[in-house]
């Protein structure tokens, strides 16, 4: 590093200075010539944001590990994480010997009540993800959306109340406790818990302000939950700008595009294979899936979904089985070509998809509240 | 640890005159670079395993605090650097998000986390051609190309940070662009005469 001319003369410049001086000016990488390459790098890559809360909770484990100087085990955590989702998959496996038979017919079943659903002024969903977060997105004809995210903070908890109830008997009317950490493949802190606390409503019919044709111009009652119960009581409903409020395998979906879906099941079929991107054939159960419950299908092509997810010869039946919050459904799932299997709850009494969980990747989850029409509009505060 | 400071010298982060502990300084750096590093770790290992190589990037770079070299390279690049040598060792992660990334994600939907790796690319029908590209390419020559493309580092300071020749950076870094615009070139063909 040592400047191998004798120390310079008393005239400073630039050249005396004892910083060694680099090989050469070093190129602004972004002002390449020809840059389409490392702008489709970019482009590829995306700009991925954390998690809610992701910093907090990196934060703390970087202090903890500062004290305890001690390192997480990255290749052993992996390891754990992978082992726990190849137990799920077998465990999956086990259950789901497939009686092709009923789990078709119940798909068809779904899919008859699917058809005699009815509109109303805002199409809504509320969901829980990943046992630790609370999203409500509304959505009307016009193609206006609305948004809300709320993440409960570690050790509060959370009541929210599901107008999803189920149609058979059995409802605990008690209450159920989703129990989660809230990074559910990292080291978890024993402080991170969440709970969600979910109370059953077995009173309200199944899609209540669906139920209520003919009064679009006059206020339902309310329906949604109440305000300390929802999203939107906790955090800022916000419009949907810049991009369509929906997406299918990754593109974006407008209002307007998913009424004009067809509702005969070949031609669904078809038309949403040819939506996906090419060489993605493997995402046609999932995108069929989407809509039934992540899009304000028409109720025709609700059932068309139904029908036509019924003759994929990937979506297998696993029998009845309870979602998170106790609700009894019947499970059915399929691959994504990420090599996660993914599987749905559904109430083929209402048609309504109750939850899906994914085993493998990042074994994510969602629970769905509240999805349909209704007459109530977002609370823009 | 307690009373344990490192040397002025060191731009932790906004240096603040007066007697701060290592442990304040420290989390300012966190603070003011977190959500770039983390948005480095996954773009390329996905936001599943992010956080744990982010918390272990910032544990590696108070481990190795007494290394750092501030007349060398700056506080980001180092980060930047600690976080690609912790990236390396995720090949097999590495390689299934970019298989993931050239295929268009699962149904995701608003207002969910999904859409966080965005899906969106000027040519779509390139994006599976491209990351598998990326993935053929040597770690090495794929860590200097994703230093320059997404952290924007110069050469020297990727050079300092990996801990490489100048003249390597340049070379790796070519190799890398070389075999890309090949493959962007013969997709400009395509799209002209197919």
């Amino acid at each position: 590093m040592a400047d191998p001319r004798p120390p310079a003369s008393d005239a400073p410049g630039p050249r005396s200075s004892s910083v060694p001086e680099q090989s050469g000016p070093a190129p602004d990488p972004r002002s390449f010539p020809g840059g389409d390459d490392l702008r489709a790098v970019r482009d590829l890559y995306g700009h991925p944001a954390p998690a809610p809360y992701a910093q907090a909770r990196v934060w703390r484990r970087v202090a903890a590990g500062r004290r305890r100087r001690r390192l997480t085990r990255l290749s052993a955590l992996s390891l754990a994480t992978a082992t726990a989702a190849a137990l799920a998959v077998a465990l999956m496996l086990v259950r789901g010997t497939p009686p092709a038979v009923p789990g078709r017919s119940i798909l068809l079943a779904a899919a008859s009540t699917a058809a005699s659903g009815q509109q109303a002024a805002y199409w809504h969903i509320s969901r829980v993800h990943d046992g630790d977060r609370l999203t409500e997105l509304w959505a009307t004809r016009d193609g206006r959306a609305w948004t809300c995210t709320f993440t409960p903070v570690p050790d509060s908890s959370l009541t929210i109340t599901s107008t999803l109830s189920p149609t058979s008997s059995p409802v605990p009317d008690s209450t159920v406790t989703i129990t989660s950490t809230l990074a559910p493949t990292s080291t978890p802190v024993p402080d991170s818990t969440v709970t969600i606390t979910s109370t059953l409503a077995p009173s309200s019919p199944p899609a209540a302000s669906a139920s209520d044709p003919g009064r679009a111009t006059t206020p339902a009652p309310p329906s949604g939950p109440a305000s300390g119960e929802s999203c939107a009581g906790h955090g800022r409903v916000v419009p949907v700008t810049g991009r369509a409020p929906f997406t299918m395998a990754g593109r974006d979906l407008t209002f307007r595009q998913i009424q004009e879906l067809p509702a005969d099941p070949a031609a669904l079929k078809e038309r949403v294979a040819a939506m996906l991107p090419a060489g993605s054939a493997g995402l046609l159960a999932d995108a069929l899936s989407g809509l039934l419950w992540s899009k304000p299908s028409p109720p025709a092509v609700r059932a068309a979904a139904y029908r036509a997810l019924a003759d994929l010869p990937d979506v297998r039946y696993l029998g009845g089985r309870a979602d998170p919050l106790g609700r009894p459904g019947e499970a059915f799932s399929y691959p994504l070509p990420t090599g996660v299997r993914r599987t749905l709850i559904i109430d083929p009494a209402t048609s309504q998809v109750l939850a899906g969980a994914d085993a493998g990747g990042s074994g994510g989850s969602q629970i769905v509240l509240t999805a349909g029409w209704t007459d109530q509009a977002p609370d823009l505060r | 640890m307690t009373g344990e400071t490192i040397a002025t010298a060191v731009p932790w982060a906004a240096r603040a005159p007066g007697e701060r502990t290592l442990d304040e300084r420290f989390e300012e750096v966190f603070d003011r670079y977190f959500g770039e590093i983390h948005a480095y770790v996954a773009q390329r290992l996905g936001p599943d395993h992010a956080e744990d190589i982010v918390a272990e990037t910032f544990l590696t770079a108070f481990r190795k605090r007494a290394h750092y070299d501030p007349s060398r390279a700056g506080v980001r690049a180092w980060l930047y650097g600690i976080a690609t040598n912790l990236i390396g060792k995720q090949r097999r992660l590495e390689a299934r998000t970019l298989r993931a990334l050239g295929r268009c994600g699962p149904d995701g939907d608003a207002p969910g986390h999904e859409e966080a790796v965005a899906l969106r690319v000027s040519a779509q029908s390139l994006r599976p051609d491209l990351a598998a590209a990326l993935a053929e390419l040597d770690r090495r020559d794929r860590d200097v190309l994703l230093l320059v493309a997404l952290a924007g580092l110069s050469h020297d300071e990727i050079a300092t940070v990996l801990g490489i020749p100048y003249g390597t950076v340049g070379s790796r870094l070519s190799r890398a662009r070389r075999k890309l615009r090949v493959l962007l070139g013969t997709h400009v063909l395509e799209a002209t005469h197919g």
